[in-house]
């Protein structure tokens, strides 16, 4: 049997952002988590959401006389969705024993 | 800062490529160019020169955090370049190695030549531990016949304490590290050291006369 994909904290709260606000890119998503991500690491974790599927990423569109490097957008794969939802529904099922 | 800027003025272009010396190029496209893209329009973005100046620091302290963690949080590719495969080494080894070796450094006000000793002494252990295991195998951590070499490991439950060269180093270790940390306690570890002599001395009379039942194998505590 397979395992069940794990979804640490901080991935369930990035995909979260993600579903309700995409796309994203991590700046973004550092200033949205209220302190919850650094930017020293949020691209590391990004870059291992996306290796498991459970996002994926492009880079925006450069605007004719814009300079610098294209910033990475991120949105959530159906995969991600799905596993942010089946997280949520077993937290709101086991509330009262995580409460206790 | 505009479109007639140079690309080489942009904050994070020298960044990029110190990086490439370093990360392959997936974690390149995957971690560090987002990185720095997200720098460089924050800068932009910036009000003011002393905005600009505060993003800067920022996506700079952000940027050396970066570099520092991505090596334990990202697995080094068959494509790595040659800088990371040496930092991190096989089973991140050499990255450990760099972190001990950083730890020294940082710690040298505090310990001074004591390091060094320390680093010797560790050093003649592991030498003699390595010789001792690879001579008298151990029965606990069998080893994996698919493997081509031996696996580096600490592994306390296959060292056998009880009695025999390892168990002595592992104790007086323990004892004198204790000892040179907390030196107030040394009465307290006298004390414990003659109690577990006599518990010692107890427990092999008993069981010279009393044979164990159960494989000493099995339980830590029966060897």
């Amino acid at each position: 049997m397979e395992s069940i994909p794990s979804l640490p904290p901080k991935e369930r709260l990035i995909l979260d952002l993600l579903v309700s606000e995409a796309p994203l890119f991590g700046l973004q998503l550092v200033a949205l988590s209220g302190g919850a991500l650094k930017r020293g690491t949020v691209y590391v974790t990004l870059g291992r959401m996306e290796a498991k599927g459970f996002l994926r990423s492009e880079q925006e569109a450069i605007p004719p006389g814009a300079i610098g490097l294209p910033r990475r957008m991120y949105y959530p794969t159906p995969l991600g969705q799905r596993v942010l939802r089946a997280w949520s529904l077993m937290a709101r099922e086991l509330v009262p024993e995580m409460q206790t | 800062m505009t479109a007639s800027t140079p690309q080489h003025r942009l904050p994070g272009h020298r960044l990029l490529t110190l990086a490439r010396l370093v990360f392959d190029e997936p974690a390149i496209s995957t971690i560090i160019r987002p990185a720095l893209a997200d720098l460089q329009r924050e800068v932009q973005d910036a009000p003011g020169r002393a905005g600009r100046l505060s993003a800067r620091v920022r996506g700079y302290v952000a940027f050396w955090k970066l570099v520092v963690a991505a090596p334990f949080m990202f697995p080094v590719s068959p494509t790595a370049r040659p800088l990371t495969t040496l930092l991190l080494g096989a089973s991140g080894g050499n990255a450990l190695l760099v972190f001990v070796v950083a730890l020294a450094v940082v710690s040298w006000p505090m310990f001074g030549s004591f390091i060094v000793a320390a680093a010797i002494g560790g050093a003649f252990v592991a030498v003699v531990l390595r010789r001792w295991y690879t001579r008298h195998p151990s029965a606990l951590a069998p080893d994996n016949p698919m493997a081509s070499r031996p696996k580096a490991e600490i592994n306390l439950s296959s060292i056998p304490v009880a009695g025999d060269i390892g168990g002595l180093f592992f104790v007086v270790g323990a004892v004198m590290t204790v000892l040179l940390g907390v030196p107030a306690v040394r009465w307290f570890i006298l004390g414990s050291m003659i109690g577990g002599f006599v518990l010692a001395v107890g427990v092999f009379a008993w069981r010279s006369s009393h044979p164990a039942k159960v494989s000493a194998a099995s339980s830590i505590l029966l060897r």
